[in-house]
């Protein structure tokens, strides 16, 4: 009689082969450094120039040329949308920070801010990763060390250098899921939850006054600004309101990005 | 056979090869359903390779994170293996 339990044993000893092949390579990375990592990062950087290259070649052929021409229209006014936002934030930001300090006597002139940074190129997706983070093609050659700050053109910080390759490095949102960050707005320091997309939230109490499009500051990451407030969210039975920070850039639409030295 | 009925074998590497790429191009959530939707179907060793390049690209290598792919493809692999075999026959 055939025994009516009697699998194929084949596809499950392969894939008991790939679940050890793959749990080893993961060691493998993390005990070397994350030797894989950069490879495999340096490999994503290569084919994403590649995709670009044979995208503009197909777009330059003429075929599509009616979708192309819309989706590059709406692109740059995407972009230039996104710039005027960014703009009026940094306006923003500036016109606290004077006020700030006109309130001093005697101004302490600091470098900190003129401190000399890399430009650099965003050479992922932010929406392809589900961790909060992208990469941006320079790394340690490039004199991109751990922990650098990543700005945008406006001054505002979108995270920071979390792990360098050769010529690659990861940056993690500021705003990435599940992340926290301590920021100040309206003269008050408070916790601020990150969801991703450069959108966080913050309990505040409600006594506090806060305006909409208020710069929202990080003391952690050398009093710049994070983003801005974007909408206020009170009842009248809460003792607190909800503040919902935004930055005022569009990361999908990010193609360069400035990266700060940290100065120890 | 026509090109509208195919074949196992080619379903399994298209959606494979849709995973691997999204991992690199597409929005976290396609390399996700290609290997929920692998996983569900066939003993697809291409949803542990779709986790590790996820969880190798994405992590943010600030110490040691929880490789959230990785674990999730090993376990939709092992978990769906009797469902397949008593379903799936």
């Amino acid at each position: 009689m055939m025994n009516s339990y009697r699998q194929n044993k084949s596809p499950h000893r392969r894939l008991f082969a790939f679940t050890a092949l793959v749990l080893f390579l993961f060691l493998v990375d993390v005990l070397t450094g994350g030797s894989v990592r950069h490879q495999l990062r340096g490999g994503a950087v290569v084919l994403r120039k590649w995709s670009a290259y044979i995208g503009g070649s197909v777009a330059g052929s003429g075929l599509l040329s009616t979708r192309a021409s819309l989706e590059a229209q709406n692109r740059s006014l995407a972009e230039e949308l996104a710039q005027y936002e960014e703009r009026a934030g940094a306006y923003e930001v500036l016109r606290v920070e004077n006020e700030e300090l006109r309130s001093f006597v005697r101004l302490v002139d600091s470098t900190s801010r003129e401190a000399r940074g890399v430009t650099a190129p965003v050479v992922s997706s932010v929406r392809t990763s589900p961790y909060g983070t992208f990469l941006i093609g320079a790394g340690e050659a490039e004199g991109i060390v751990r922990g650098s700050y990543v700005l945008t053109s406006g001054g505002f910080v979108v995270g920071t250098v979390s792990d360098t390759g050769a010529h690659t490095a990861t940056v993690a949102e500021v705003f990435a899921p599940g992340a926290s960050v301590e920021a100040m707005a309206g003269g008050a320091t408070f916790s601020a939850a990150g969801s991703g997309g450069g959108n966080a939230r913050a309990k505040v109490p409600r006594a506090l006054t806060i305006r909409q499009n208020e710069p929202v500051l990080a003391p952690q990451l050398g009093q710049r600004p994070i983003g801005i407030v974007g909408s206020i969210a009170s009842s009248t039975a809460s003792a607190s309101q909800e503040l919902f920070i935004v930055l005022p850039v569009n990361l999908s639409s990010l193609r360069y990005v400035y990266i700060l030295p940290v100065r120890n | 056979m026509s090109i509208f009925s195919p074949s196992e074998t080619k379903v399994r590497f298209a959606v494979g090869a849709v995973g691997i790429a999204g991992a690199f191009f597409l929005p976290w959530w396609v390399p996700l359903a290609c290997m929920i939707g692998l996983s569900l179907r066939y003993p697809a060793w291409e949803v542990l390779v779709i986790g590790l390049v996820m969880d190798l690209l994405w992590l943010p290598g600030q110490g040691f994170e929880i490789p959230v792919f990785l674990l999730a493809g090993i376990a939709l692999v092992w978990i769906c293996a009797p469902l397949r075999q008593q379903f799936l026959r």
